[in-house]
């Protein structure tokens, strides 16, 4: 078996999101932005995010994973304290990307064992690593991404085995703690999400994102209106053109077939990374990646629901598609992680035990697509 | 859990996705094929701008210009769009006066995204001080509108009406904020041909309702759009008035300085030929809008009033040609003779002539009221005339215990029954209107009311007016009241062509005034 197919797929979706970005960033003079550049450079960079992803050994991750939880929780209280102290630089924190690697793996090797909750200990420890992730995205400014802790803890949980009552419990949790958070939340992301429902009785107040989002994709019908010729977002009536509503642009210039192609190759990637999780000969492995297939497919349905007005809008990036480099990195090094527990599917059977010695070298991107 | 069962689990999660894949899919289908959505995006883009129609001309039945229209710019400002209030409203009073100045602080007290007028028909100095200073004056726009010019003034400014801004109600029915409706007049009575067509032109905007700028395949497409959508103006249509500019000037020069009204008819179709009210006014004032104080003090000095048929008096003396005509009607004959402590024996004619009261009030009292009253309504005392202009004053026809009330219009229009032999035609304003393809449409005439009084009766009654007339240039024959305010008479004596009515306010001027009227009906021949 072959990680070809997963590092194609994501340079196909890269090199599209970079075309479609380009559609949106060029001035009058064909000039690039800023934005473009920086994604150009971030997906040469997402290369690099790959071979380290996949040189990483199931093991190695599975002992990065509370050490890396750490760090993520550290970085959202940090961002936190920031933000409340007035700075602006914390709002701009990769944090959905960083809980993007973390919290998967962090999931998995909690859900590792046969019977991963044998008691109290067990089902605190679950909901701390699940909950306070998700209560910090939610006050640092990223409810969306708080959702996407919630629906893959409760996927992977359940994959694992954990009983059924428990699963329930836990959506019930999510189902009443979700609405709270969201109350908790600024006006402008209450709005975002109260819009959805009917946005045409708001068309410029809290509908009015939703539905000049479904405004570019109606403009767009089958074919599109061509690249480059898209103006929801190029004139700014579609805020997030090039990030939290990336599909609606793409959908205005490529139209319909266009979007459908970019929605098959990341779900592609989606049904590639099931594959992987399927095939995994230990448990971690298995539910890291399928806790980080589950992320990153949820994140883009969320994306895209929420610009077909099926979702609230709640400002999900699209993996490979919208701007923003680190978002970029981390879907690269996710595919790397998924690279590498395909190529050692029997890695990580006894605890433990690790498939790259500490002395081992990287090896190249020939020799990883090769294997 | 084993890892075989995991594995299940995982390719139901596999399933769950594809479910998913297929939801989302479906609804990107969905979307993109609604029509509701399609066009929004464009229309989002393109910011429409009202054109407004060139307005239709008013001429006289001859072709000669009365009002006339041309381009011009205004200024505008749109409240919401105003950043700084305070140092707008300076810039403004600097540049282009303080009236605009005045109008830009009320209109920003009251707040809105409607463009409010601040000053019409910019002169070029004005215009290039704005021009000059546009980055002063965020929040305001010059705007293309048209400019209504009265080519004469006063002249015939009650007939013609005036315009005025439009207002909510206008814009219901699709005026732009700030454009000239016709309100009064023929202005007012024939808007929907004056006005023509506004026409819509679109330009490229951004969200924040700025040019968009820069090209490529996207401005392409909004702006061959934007031509799809581009309506043009279609100009209004050419009214022509049955007035003879010649006589109405003539007439205006006349009636200069009285209040009261003078109208001339066609005493057979009814087509007005001089039609003036005094005092007048300039409905150039008025186009541009006037403050609260002005239009009051304009109300309280009657000044709007059109007296030639919405003032009523008393019609004195000129009630004696009613008494004749009824009593003539009845078999009284014109040589019964009255004996009058003033005057010795007087018939009829000499009664009529010497404005004595004698005779008429002693047929008129042998006749009894119902049988005056009858005549009077069948002369046309008591109802409107159905001329096509705004809310006329019917009068009144006389009756026990209430004098006869009649507009000087409705005098003119007995006067002319008196002089064709017994028809009272419906007088009218328009002769046709021209649209702009040059196709002409006669405008709808009343008919004629018989009065059913004898034609002998009224020819007795023609030659006994022409008895009372003084010796002058026209061969006219008519009756003056006793104080000179109230002149009817028609001309020529044998073959008349024309009724007239002068009423006045100052003794002795009604019958010069119709006099002049009618020399210069007479020259226009």
């Amino acid at each position: 078996m072959s990680a070809a197919p997963l590092f194609l797929l994501a340079a196909l979706a890269t090199s599209l999101g970079l075309v479609n970005l380009f559609g949106t960033s060029t001035g009058s003079g064909g000039i690039l932005t800023d934005n473009f550049t920086t994604q150009l450079l971030a997906g040469a960079g997402g290369i690099a995010a790959f071979i380290v992803g996949s040189s990483l050994s199931p093991a190695r991750l599975r002992a990065m994973a509370r050490p890396a939880w750490l760090i993520a929780i550290a970085t959202m209280l940090v961002g936190i304290i920031a933000m409340t102290l007035g700075q602006t630089w914390a709002t701009a924190l990769p944090l959905p990307a960083l809980a993007a690697i973390a919290v998967p793996m962090v999931l998995a090797n909690e859900a590792a064992r046969p019977n991963p909750i044998r008691g109290p200990l067990d089902w605190m420890r679950i909901a701390v690593a699940t909950a306070l992730p998700a209560i910090l995205l939610t006050v640092w400014g990223a409810p969306g991404a708080a959702m996407l802790v919630l629906a893959t803890a409760i996927t992977v949980l359940w994959t694992a085995g954990v009983s059924r009552s428990f699963v329930v419990l836990w959506a019930l949790m999510a189902a009443v703690t979700v609405p709270l958070g969201i109350a908790a939340l600024s006006p402008a992301h209450r709005s975002l999400a109260s819009g959805f429902l009917t946005p045409a009785a708001t068309p410029s107040g809290d509908g009015y994102s939703t539905l000049q989002s479904l405004y570019a994709v109606g403009s767009g019908g089958w074919l599109g209106n061509g690249w480059g010729a898209g103006t929801q977002g190029r004139l700014g009536f579609l805020h997030g053109h090039d990030s939290s509503f990336a599909v609606a642009h793409m959908a205005e210039e490529w139209g319909a077939i266009g979007t459908l192609f970019a929605m098959t190759i990341l779900f592609g990637i989606v049904l590639a990374g099931l594959q992987v999780a399927e095939r995994c000969r230990d448990r971690f492995s298995s539910l890291l990646a399928l806790a980080l297939v589950v992320w990153f497919g949820l994140q883009c349905a969320a994306h895209v629901g929420g610009a077909l007005g099926l979702l609230p809008p709640l400002g999900l990036s699209l993996p490979f598609f919208s701007s923003g480099a680190i978002s970029l990195l981390s879907a690269w090094m996710c595919l790397g992680m998924l690279a590498s527990l395909r190529r050692r599917p029997s890695a990580g059977l006894a605890p433990g035990a690790v498939a790259y010695g500490p002395n081992e070298s990287v090896p190249s991107l020939a020799a990883i697509l090769a294997r | 859990m084993s890892l075989g069962a995991l594995r299940s689990r995982v390719r139901r999660v596999g399933v769950g996705a594809g479910l998913l894949f297929i939801v989302l899919s479906a609804r990107l289908a969905q979307v993109a094929q609604s029509d509701a959505y399609a066009s929004v995006a464009v229309d989002n883009a393109l910011s429409s701008r009202h054109v407004p129609a060139p307005r239709g001309r008013i001429l006289d039945i001859h072709g000669t210009v009365i009002a006339d229209a041309h381009p011009a710019l205004d200024l505008v400002i749109v409240p919401d769009e105003v950043r700084d209030a305070a140092s707008l409203e300076v810039q403004l009073g600097v540049l282009v006066g303080i009236d605009a100045r005045d109008r830009a602080h009320r209109a920003l007290e009251r707040g809105g995204n409607a463009p409010v007028l601040l000053a019409r028909d910019l002169k070029p100095d004005a215009l290039a001080r704005v021009m000059g200073h546009k980055q002063h004056l965020l929040g305001t726009r010059v705007r293309s509108s048209q400019r209504r010019t009265y080519l004469h003034g006063n002249t015939a400014s009650h007939l013609l009406g005036y315009l005025a801004e439009s207002n909510v109600d206008d814009w219901a029915a699709g005026t732009a904020p700030g454009e000239l409706v016709g309100r009064t007049g023929i202005e007012g009575r024939f808007e929907a041909d004056l006005r023509g067509m506004p026409g819509e032109s679109f330009r490229l905007i951004d969200s924040s309702g700025a040019p968009a700028t820069g090209r490529g395949s996207w401005s392409q497409r909004l702006t061959t759009s934007a031509k799809e959508h581009h309506q043009p103006a279609r100009a209004g249509s050419d009214v022509v008035l049955t007035l003879d500019m010649r006589i109405q000037l003539a007439a205006e020069r006349a009636f200069a300085g009285n209040t009261g009204a003078a109208v001339l008819l066609d005493a057979h179709t009814g087509a007005v030929l001089a039609w003036v009210s005094g005092p007048d006014f300039d409905p150039d004032e008025l186009a541009g809008g006037v403050p609260a104080e002005r239009w009051m003090e304009l109300g309280r000095s009657g000044v709007l009033i059109d007296r030639t048929h919405r003032s009523v008096r008393n019609p004195a003396e000129i009630l004696d040609l009613v008494t004749a005509a009824s009593a003539l009607d009845n078999g009284v004959p014109p040589d019964f003779t009255v004996r009058c402590r003033e005057h010795g024996h007087v018939d009829l004619w000499q009664s009529l002539a010497l404005t004595c009261d004698s005779w008429t009030d002693a047929v008129g009292g042998d006749l009894g009221p119902q049988l005056l009253h009858t005549t009077a309504q069948q002369l046309g005392f008591g109802q409107a005339t159905g001329v096509a202009v705004l809310a006329e004053q019917p009068g009144r026809a006389p009756q026990p215990g209430q004098t006869a009330l009649a507009t000087p219009l409705q005098l003119a229009v007995m006067t002319a029954a008196i002089a064709n032999g017994g028809d009272r035609p419906t007088p009218w304003l328009v002769d046709r209107t021209i649209n702009l393809d040059g196709i002409e449409t006669p405008t709808e005439r009343g008919p004629a009311t018989a009065t059913h009084l004898h034609p002998d009766v009224l020819a007795q009654l023609r030659g006994g007016m022409r008895t009372m007339s003084p010796a002058i240039a026209v061969d006219e024959s008519g009756k003056v009241s006793a104080d000179g305010q109230l002149y009817v008479a028609f001309a020529p004596s044998d073959a008349p062509e024309v009724a007239l009515a002068v009423v006045t306010q100052s003794p002795g001027t009604a019958e010069p005034i119709g006099s002049a009227v009618l020399t210069a009906w007479q020259e226009t021949r």
